[in-house]
């Protein structure tokens, strides 16, 4: 393993529209993130969280800043440069799918596309479903065959079926049901405890976060205002805004 | 003034053919809030539907009634439910996105809507309520259209309409699960507020228990159409006696940052048609009888109802 960090975001800033209209909705972004490790990303709608997935994973360009992955530069690459190391999972994940492809088709066409050797792709789907706990047989069904909470574990699957360097997960839970919410949930913390994955884990919810997460960052317009452990965050919040954001999660009772 | 200002009793509902919700039986009391619990597709929503009545919504009464203040008001006609509608039932949506006319502004549209059920809109009214819910400035609140304002101040402009009209009983469906957990702190402390004040009732459909820990007196939980579990909140969430409300209370990420415990499987869809327990397949206590035991919600304490109560480990 290299010393350097696995990834590293320096400076990195986001703009969209042209000069006097221009406005800014990422502001002076800096963080790295260590192999093995997951990094949640907390923040109401509209501050910038799934504009930063985008940057990362080079589907939008950076206005300013620097992207490193290894200790290599690789701000300006395209998207189907980066895609081996960085696999992006949404929070609509049956949109996600080709409707008319079977998941398993689906998920060939990744390994075609990125596995050196996709012989043995069968068998890599079949494993790969089995550790998100779904029956291989459910991977020949079409998407909406499929309830919400089984879609986003298979785009899990699809994601890591290629062995990526790191998951970016936009909301992945926000749109299922608690139950299923905690099934997704059961298996991540199980992915990491036996492969090590290095995940960043975007969510409105900070109780979810706290769950399973190394260190979790707080955004508010466009920033981060505080990065810490779990324990940093929610027993010595600094920041007034995570104090807020503390305060409004309302617990079962 | 009757006991119950809402009364639910043996309520079947279904869409064409297709049953939604079976024999559900609950009330509502003046001043109290109700919450009704549950996941997606359990028909807490279709509960609303029906006491709402709205035809082209496409919820038929099978079975039972439901009554308002001593009147049943399942069949009314069209006219009679334009009545008490918004006068004595108010409604907010979970969508007020869609409900509002976006490039119109808020004021034409609540004078039209009072128009609607023969009130007047009085502008120094709402902006004296507006205060009292602490808006952030009212006076000019009232001359934005919708575009202009986030989703927590639309939100929060839709249950000012509803309370212009000084329903006594509020239905709210989902009404805070679109907003940010700050606004929607807001907004359901503004609602007990006005219970506080006003002496209302609320119907609160969610599918946040956190949410209905804050604010209810009273919590029912459905599943595949039925209710499972009915109570006052703090016997149904300090000891709860269905299993599957023990599921749903263990799938909720707590304050002690311990991983949650996940339910697999998922909701039968034809879970209203089934004659036996609905959450057998997906119980840990299940047992062959479960598959022909008829449904029936029994009073298992004092005011705690339930409808299964195996596997149960008293406190």
């Amino acid at each position: 393993m290299s010393e350097a960090p696995l990834l590293e975001v320096r400076n990195v800033a986001k703009a969209y529209g042209k000069k006097n209209k221009r406005k800014e909705v990422l502001t002076d972004i800096n963080f790295t993130l260590n192999e093995g490790e997951v990094l949640g990303i907390i923040g109401e709608s509209g501050c910038g969280k799934s504009v930063l997935l985008n940057l990362i994973s080079c589907l939008e360009p950076v206005s300013d800043g620097q992207l490193f992955f290894k200790g290599q530069e690789y701000t300006g690459k395209k998207p189907k440069d980066v895609c081996r190391w960085f696999q992006v999972i949404f929070q609509d994940s049956e949109a996600a799918f080709d409707p008319k492809m079977t998941i398993r088709q689906s998920m060939k066409e990744n390994l075609k596309l990125l596995a050196s050797d996709a012989s043995d792709a069968d068998r890599r789907i079949d494993e790969m479903v089995g550790m998100m706990g779904l029956a291989s047989e459910l991977a020949d069904r079409y998407p909406r065959q499929l309830s919400g909470g089984q879609v986003q574990r298979m785009a899990i699957a699809r994601g890591l079926v290629t062995s990526p360097n790191m998951l970016l997960c936009d909301e992945i839970t926000s749109a299922l049901d608690v139950s299923a919410q905690a099934m997704i949930l059961q298996y991540l913390y199980e992915l990491r405890r036996q492969r090590g994955l290095t995940m960043i884990f975007v969510s409105h919810d900070l109780a979810v976060c706290s769950t399973f997460c190394d260190r979790i960052a707080i955004m508010q317009g466009g920033r981060i205002v505080e990065i810490g452990t779990p324990e940093q965050i929610m027993d010595h919040p600094q920041h007034d805004y995570t104090k807020l954001l503390l305060d409004a999660v309302l617990y079962v009772k | 003034m009757a006991e119950n200002l809402l009364e639910i009793k043996d309520l079947t509902l279904s869409y064409g053919e297709f049953k939604i919700v079976t024999d559900v039986n609950f009330s509502v009391k003046p001043g109290e809030i109700v919450c009704i619990a549950g996941e997606s597709g359990c028909g807490k929503s279709t509960l609303i539907k029906a006491i709402l009545g709205i035809k082209h919504l496409g919820t038929q009464v099978v079975n039972g009634s439901i009554i308002l203040n001593g009147r049943d008001i399942t069949n009314l006609s069209v006219e009679e439910r334009r009545q008490i509608l918004g006068t004595e039932i108010g409604y907010v949506p979970q969508n007020t996105r869609g409900s509002f006319n976006n490039i119109r502004s808020y004021d034409i549209q609540y004078k039209e809507t009072l128009q609607c059920h023969n009130q007047k809109f009085d502008r120094g009214e709402a902006i004296k309520l507006f205060k009292r819910l602490n808006f952030p400035d009212p006076e000019r609140l009232l001359g934005h259209q919708p575009w202009e304002m986030s989703g927590g101040m639309n939100q929060r402009m839709a249950i000012g309409l509803a309370v212009l009209q000084e329903p006594k009983l509020m239905l709210a469906d989902e009404a805070t699960s679109v907003l940010d957990v700050t606004s929607q702190k807001q907004v359901i402390e503004e609602l007990a507020q006005l219970r506080d004040e006003l002496g209302w009732s609320i119907l609160f459909i969610t599918h946040n228990l956190g949410v209905a820990s804050h604010i209810a007196d009273k919590l029912g939980v459905m599943y595949a159409g039925r209710m499972v579990e009915y109570g006052d909140i703090r016997k149904v969430l300090d000891d709860p006696i269905h299993p599957y409300t023990r599921a749903l209370l263990a799938a909720i990420p707590g304050k002690d940052r311990k991983l949650p415990v996940g339910l697999e499987g998922r909701p039968p869809l034809d879970g209203a048609e089934w004659t036996g327990c609905t959450f057998e397949p997906r119980c840990k206590h299940r047992t062959e009888a479960c598959k022909t035991r008829a449904y029936c919600l029994k009073e298992v304490e004092p005011g705690h109802f339930a409808s299964c109560s195996e596997g149960r480990v008293k406190q």
